[in-house]
């Protein structure tokens, strides 16, 4: 594995190393701390004892001395040689003896005592007249406490100091600076006090006990007297001792008070352990005091604490260095993860927090390295591929909405209540109310009354099953319109998959049962179609039976008519009687050919007419006709014009062209004025095609009646029946034939002054 | 011409009596039969120059007694006018006057004159 600085393997492994060090760490700490707390109130302890012992040893030790200096001070001999000396001359044999004596006897009692470095005698007034070692200096007694103290009848105890001198110690050896200390023990004798008996004790080793218990640089032992001065120590320089007013003071630990120790030594009696007390310096020390029996004198022994603790507070140093550095790594450590961690990941956090809220326009800073930027990154493409997805889901959603709002169906958004919470334009146009006034109501207002009941059922079931599909319900618009609908739903849910309501479709089905009416009116209509086809049928059957059974009488009217007109029977008639015949037989070809006319019509319509076509000569054809209505013409005092000229052949079935024809022209006929009526026949030629016109100067038609003058039996005016006649079928026929051969009809007509028939016909030439 | 035998066969009494009225006028010797039965026996008994027969008859009609005719193969021997409705079709009175036998047809209403052209053939 490669250690990169930026890969989180390194990471990962500062973490588990910050992981690891910390409780251990944390836990060695506590361990050693704990170990300290105990080392320190054991060594407290210890320190406690051993001043103890050393005080009480050194009182004790002291006090032997005392009792033994007493006990020599006290000796009859050592008395009675004092006052020989004090009282006898100097150079007297009684003074030499008495200090020989003297010698004698403090020999002997430095012999027992070797811890008596040597012994003096001085009188009241303090000059020392005996010394057990001549080589020391006469030094006046008087101004020394020690001296003092035993001229008031008590042992006197001088300050520890070193000896300025070299001193036989207790081995029998010189040894300069000796701890030494002056004992003061006054010589009573039987007029009171006549000299004090001083001895220099030598303070280096103790017999009753030893300092090794207390191997410490700052041990201090000193005398006090009852006024709290200091009034020995082996250690303090001379000028220190010269400030005998250094009060042993101690400060209660918890209330910081200051307390006169020997004051509270005296209030008490005993001994005192000093745990927690300053010293003069203003050293923390502990110690112990002890009474120095015989006398008003205390034994104090302490030790500098912060000395004596120095190898705990070293170590304390080291702990709680090592915490410290321990606690800047960690520091460290946290502010490199924050830096490069927890920034980021808090960076990312925050970005995440937006995102959840809908903020996808946030920027992400990818910078740095490592996974937290791959986790950036993979995070920035996720929200850019969210944010596309949220887009197209916009897209999306107002396709949906637009869908929604501008859909032709009926569209509403209802809640469990069964109350409208939106709409969409079509649903509110065709209930006729604005789409503010539908939300908030309820559906069952838009359901038709007698709908009310069953809708509810439906509305039940939904909330049960969930379901409506393609249910029909009657609604009922703002105007009171009914109409059929039918309903289906889409349900909502909440994210607990909880119903809480539906888009419902609703499909205006008026237009499906309008259809089905209008089926049911077109089958109605069909079926009386059908009844009148087969009316029509029978009609025509009927017409058919109708013309031939008309025509068969005519066949033998016509016929005999016939015989009776021949030339062989001619003679046998008058001539009244041969016209009266004339008149039936032009009377029955006239009802022939209405007869023929409706057999023609009837053809037509059944389509059974057919048609032969072929190019034909319209201009003979209409010659012809010229020439056989000529004398009818002449009759009726009619104008008739022939305005034929230079036309192709026409392709059309000749019969059914002359039929045409003749009957526009018998129409003509029928509404010229009496006077100066015209007829005029003629054509164009144009694209192909033959446009024949029939004119005439009549009556004219009306607008609305040029519309149906080419319908079966319809006849221009009622009244016109009798004065014009005929059965209303010729321009029907007429219309049908045109048809029949491809060609057009038409009118034009304006009243009062005429009116022309138009019909084309396809000329192939 | 006089003396030419001339059967008309038509239902209706008024035809045939005006048919023989205007024969014998004109000197044929004309018979009549009301309906096709008898119409169909006097063709095969007796023999008669020209036949003229109504298509359109009550049960058994023109078309019965010329397809009678036929199956005894005895129409080509006989000079036959048919008597049409003007309302039947010309291609069905045209593959009747294909037929050997039937020489000519009339269209009602009939033109006496007209029928005088066909039997002066």
């Amino acid at each position: 594995m490669i250690l990169n600085f930026s890969s989180y393997h390194f990471k990962i492994l500062a973490l588990a190393l910050c992981l690891g060090i910390v409780p251990t760490s944390v836990l060695g700490g506590i361990l050693i701390f704990d170990n300290l707390n105990s080392n320190t109130s054991k060594l407290e302890n210890e320190l406690v004892l051993s001043t103890t012992n050393a005080a009480n040893g050194y009182s004790e030790w002291i006090f032997e001395h005392v009792r033994q200096l007493e006990g020599i001070s006290s000796d009859k001999q050592l008395i009675s040689e004092t006052n020989h000396m004090i009282n006898s001359d100097e150079n007297s044999p009684e003074h030499f003896f008495a200090n020989f004596n003297l010698e004698t006897k403090i020999g002997s009692e430095l012999e027992k005592n070797p811890n008596f470095l040597e012994i003096l005698i001085c009188d009241t007034d303090g000059n020392v007249f005996f010394t057990s070692d001549i080589s020391l200096p006469n030094v006046s007694q008087k101004n020394e406490s020690h001296f003092q103290n035993a001229l008031s009848g008590k042992i006197g105890i001088s300050d520890v100091f070193l000896a300025n001198k070299s001193l036989k110690n207790k081995f029998g050896v010189y040894e300069n600076n000796l701890p030494t200390m002056l004992i003061s023990s006054p010589i009573i004798g039987d007029v009171g006090i006549i000299g004090v008996l001083t001895a220099r004790v030598d303070l280096s080793s103790p017999s009753s006990f030893s300092f090794a218990e207390l191997d410490y640089r700052s041990v201090d032992s000193y005398v006090v007297n009852d006024e709290n001065y200091f009034v020995a120590t082996p250690k303090f320089l001379e000028t220190e001792l010269q400030k005998p007013e250094l009060k042993l003071l101690a400060s209660n630990p918890l209330s910081g008070e200051i307390i006169d120790i020997i004051q509270n030594y005296n209030d008490k009696g005993t001994n005192v352990n000093l745990i927690g007390y300053s010293n003069y310096n203003g050293d923390e020390v502990i110690g112990s005091i002890f009474p120095i029996e015989g006398t008003d004198m205390l034994y104090v022994v302490e030790i500098n604490k912060n000395e004596a603790f120095i190898d705990i507070i070293q170590l304390q140093i080291f702990l709680y260095s090592s915490i410290g550095v321990l606690f800047s790594l960690i520091v460290s450590i946290s502010l490199y993860f924050t830096s490069n961690l927890v920034t980021p990941i808090k960076k990312l956090k925050d970005v995440t927090h937006k995102v959840t809220e809908g903020n996808l326009d946030v920027v992400i800073d990818t910078k740095g390295k490592g996974e937290i930027h791959d986790l950036s990154d993979s995070f920035s493409s996720m929200v850019s591929s969210l944010k596309e997805s949220r887009s197209l889901q916009a897209q999306a959603e107002s396709k949906y909405r637009n869908l929604y709002e501008k859909s032709p169906a009926l569209h509403r958004t209802v809640n469990t209540e069964g109350i409208i919470l939106d709409c969409n334009e079509s649903y509110a146009k065709r209930f006729g109310i604005p789409k503010n006034e539908i939300v908030g109501t309820s559906i069952f207002e838009h359901v038709s009354p007698e709908h009310t009941e069953y809708m509810k059922s439906v509305f039940e079931d939904w909330k049960n099953s969930g379901n409506v599909f393609d249910t029909e319900i009657w609604f009922k618009t703002k105007d009171g319109e009914k109409f059929p609908g039918l309903i289906s739903v889409n349900n909502l849910y909440d994210t607990n998959g909880k119903l809480i309501g539906s888009n419902t479709l609703i499909q205006d089905i008026s237009d499906f049962y309008k259809t089905l009416e209008a089926q049911e009116e077109r089958k109605n209509v069909e079926q009386e179609m059908q009844q009148v086809k087969h009316l029509n049928k029978q009609k025509d059957e009927f017409l058919s039976i109708v013309s031939h059974e008309l025509r068969t009488p005519l066949i033998p009217i016509k016929g005999n008519c016939e015989i009776l007109l021949d030339k062989n029977f001619a003679d046998q008639l008058t001539d009244d009687q041969r016209k009266f015949v004339e008149s039936i037989v032009s009377n029955s070809k006239r009802l022939d050919v209405l007869i023929d006319k409706i057999l023609l019509a009837q053809k037509l319509d059944l389509n059974k007419y057919q048609f032969s076509m072929s190019d034909v000569n319209a201009t003979n054809l209409i010659n012809d006709i010229f020439q056989s209505y000529n004398s009818l013409m002449k009759q009726k005092n009619i104008q008739f014009v022939n305005s034929i000229k230079d036309i192709p052949k026409v392709f059309c079935d000749e019969n059914a062209l002359h039929e045409v024809l003749t009957n526009l022209i018998n129409n003509a006929t029928e509404f010229v004025p009496p006077e100066n009526g015209m007829i005029e026949v003629g054509a164009n030629t144009k694209d192909g095609m033959v446009e024949f016109f029939v004119k005439d100067n009549g009556i004219g038609i009306s607008k609305e009646k040029q519309e149906r003058i080419f319908d079966k039996f319809y006849q221009l005016d009622s009244t016109h029946t009798r004065t014009h006649g005929g059965l209303g079928l010729g321009l029907a026929i007429c219309q049908k034939l045109v048809k029949g051969m491809d060609g057009n009809i038409r009118v034009m007509s304006e009243e009062g002054k005429g009116t022309t028939f138009y019909f084309s016909l396809r000329s192939n030439v | 011409m006089n003396g030419m035998r001339v059967l008309v066969i038509d239902d209706n009494v008024d035809i045939t009596g005006m048919f023989e009225r205007y024969l014998k006028l004109k000197g044929y010797d004309c018979t009549v039969s009301n309906n096709g039965v008898n119409g169909l026996n006097l063709i095969k008994n007796q023999s008669f120059d020209y036949v003229i027969l109504d298509m359109s008859m009550p049960d058994f009609g023109g078309m019965n007694v010329i397809e009678s005719l036929e199956k005894e193969d005895l129409l080509k021997q006989n000079k036959i006018v048919v008597l049409t409705a003007s309302s039947i079709p010309n291609e069905e009175i045209e593959s009747l006057t294909r037929k050997e036998g039937v020489v000519s047809f009339l269209k009602k209403p009939v033109q006496l004159s007209e029928l005088l052209g066909i039997l002066s053939n």
